[in-house]
């Protein structure tokens, strides 16, 4: 359990997925001018891993591993991904619609979002069990929604001050994401 | 889009998935062989590093206590006389690292190699860097005064390092009692 | 006459890639892999090599193919023929450069869902004959390269003191850490980014 906890928290905080790890920089820069926007694009993207990484997890063991065909990962988990998508935006048309008019132009975008790919990769990576993979999926997919999150929120202010021409638009959120980065990384200190 | 469309669009994706695939199995037979060479290469490089002049034979029937992080065992002799032994560890910082760690019979450690890690640049890199100030500290100190040292910063790697070396010193101890020593 | 012709389209091609549509300057594609390997010069290398020759070989195979691509499982194709690529690259890497696959990691298979690959094939290979296509992805991707070696080796340089491994700044100088930490990465891209539109908004004024 203790275990479990420490995964969670490293994956949120410690060892965030786009301050520290990098993984969809492309979303967190393009979708974070509004903070209700980044929250459905966050939310979205925590759904959809966790649903990857409890897809991809049997995927690689039942199937990849007993025929010898592990260097198939990349492409197989890429299909895999892409299919989900596909499937849970019909899901949720016909099931949620309220959620799908929500969610439903964000959900296009994620089939190439890095996060997806890399959260589904790195649970074979570091040898994750089925348990762990899930759990680090959608707290790695909570970590993304808070970093844009706080970014979205800092963002909106930028209506309001007065930003140098040049820096204008994705500079300025680049710099607005890096000092968040230094915040983050101020809590490792402490483990 | 009528079920007949689907089908035969199914089946163009499905094609195309195939002759990718038949590529890649192609590529994959031609660099496996080179791939699991170079992973043996390594391993033995490291080991000949941490016990200079020994030779080494894989140990099987490792009798591996619950919870170890040490994956295989080598039994190091030197012109025919027992040294020590090297051990393959792989453990849990932040990321998974893989390393190899050096103990003679007498249960010192003689240094420790890593051979795989993703740990951040400039943040939990400082507990993997072999000429860096942490790992070099375990060929001075016997484990458990080791206890006090980590970075800062990566103190979550630096524990996981030492929880790995105390395993391959545990496991020394135990490997070196069952024959007598 | 037809051969100036021909002439001035490679060479569009390639201001296209290297300035005016510098895929991470410009275009600000591929941001991930950006930020995350350009800490040393060496990394920045072995990436643009991958992405330049994954780019060159999908959008020589989409071009080629895209007559048989049916519009509507063509994003689907597209990434089957990508992932093909990055996977032969991800292998051949781990067989004969087995340093730089460990410290690229999994950024390599990650080149799958680098936006610039897939919009190279939608917006140039998808419509483009076979040749013009090579050339486009030869000249993205080498802007992508060039782009990603001026990125890290300012943060090699201040970050660890060295360049390509060697040893530059004077005895004495104290890296600062930053510089290497994923803070500076964003902080340094930002500021890169900057400057590339104060140029062209120079560039344009003058022109106005």
């Amino acid at each position: 359990m203790g275990n479990i906890f420490l995964l969670a928290i490293t994956a949120i905080l410690l060892e965030n997925f786009v301050f520290v790890k990098f993984y969809g920089i492309c979303p967190f820069l393009g979708v974070s001018q509004k903070s209700d926007t980044a929250v459905g694009m966050g939310l979205a993207v925590t759904f959809t891993m966790t649903i990857a990484s409890a897809l991809t997890w049997p995927l690689y063991y039942f199937v990849l591993v007993p025929l010898g065909i592990e260097y198939l990962e990349t492409i197989a988990f890429i299909l895999l991904i892409a299919c989900l998508v596909q499937f849970i935006e019909m899901f949720l048309q016909k099931a949620i619609p309220s959620l799908y008019s929500a969610l439903g132009i964000y959900l296009p975008l994620i089939t190439t979002n890095c996060a997806v790919l890399g959260v589904a990769l790195l649970n074979i990576q570091q040898g994750y069990n089925f348990l762990e993979s899930v759990v680090y999926g959608c707290c790695a997919g909570l970590g993304f929604l808070l970093a844009i999150f706080l970014l979205s929120l800092i963002r909106e202010r930028f209506d309001f001050a007065d930003i140098p021409k040049p820096f204008r638009g994705i500079p300025i959120a680049l710099i607005a994401g890096g000092l968040l980065a230094l915040a983050f990384s101020g809590l490792r200190l402490n483990f | 889009m009528n079920k007949k469309q689907i089908v035969a669009l199914g089946l163009r994706l499905a094609l195309f998935v195939a002759a990718v695939v038949a590529m890649l199995s192609v590529v994959n037979y031609l660099t496996r062989d080179t791939i699991a060479d170079r992973i043996r290469a390594e391993g033995e490089a490291a080991r000949s590093e941490l016990m200079q002049g020994c030779t080494f034979t894989e140990e099987t029937n490792v009798p591996f206590p619950e919870d170890t992080t040490v994956t295989a065992v080598y039994r190091a002799e030197k012109e025919g006389v027992f040294v020590g032994y090297c051990f393959d560890v792989s453990v849990k910082g932040y990321n998974e690292i893989g390393m190899i760690v050096g103990v003679t019979a007498d249960g010192n450690v003689t240094g420790v190699k890593i051979l795989s890690q993703t740990e951040t640049p400039g943040i939990g890199s400082k507990a993997v860097d072999e000429t860096g100030s942490y790992l070099p500290l375990f060929a001075k100190h016997d484990i458990d005064s080791m206890q006090q040292y980590f970075v800062s910063g990566a103190t979550i790697s630096s524990k996981g390092i030492w929880n790995g070396v105390s395993d391959a010193v545990a496991l020394c101890e135990l490997l070196t009692e069952g024959k007598g020593a | 006459m037809k051969k100036e012709n021909e002439k001035l389209t490679v060479g569009k091609i390639f201001r296209d890639g290297l300035l005016d549509q510098n895929p991470i300057f410009v275009q600000l594609l591929g941001m991930c892999s950006t930020l995350a390997i350009s800490t040393s010069v060496i990394n920045a290398l072995g990436m643009g090599g991958s992405v330049t020759f994954v780019l060159i070989l999908s959008n020589l195979f989409i071009s080629v193919l895209r007559n048989l691509i049916p519009s509507k499982i063509r994003i689907a194709s597209y990434i089957v023929i990508i992932a093909g690529f990055v996977t032969v690259v991800d292998m051949v890497l781990q067989a004969y450069i087995p340093s730089l696959a460990a410290s690229l990691g999994l950024f390599i298979p990650l080149i799958v869902v680098n936006c610039i690959i897939l919009a190279r094939a939608e917006s140039f290979a998808s419509k483009n004959k076979p040749l013009p296509s090579v050339l486009d992805g030869l000249a993205m991707g080498l802007g992508f390269t060039v782009a990603l070696v001026i990125i890290s080796a300012i943060r090699e340089l201040f970050g660890n003191g060295t360049l390509l491994g060697f040893a530059v700044m004077p005895e004495g100088y104290s890296p600062a850490v930053l510089v290497i930490s994923p803070v500076g990465g964003f902080l340094i891209l930002g500021a890169l980014i900057a400057l590339v539109q104060w140029f062209r908004a120079r560039k344009k004024d003058k022109e106005d």
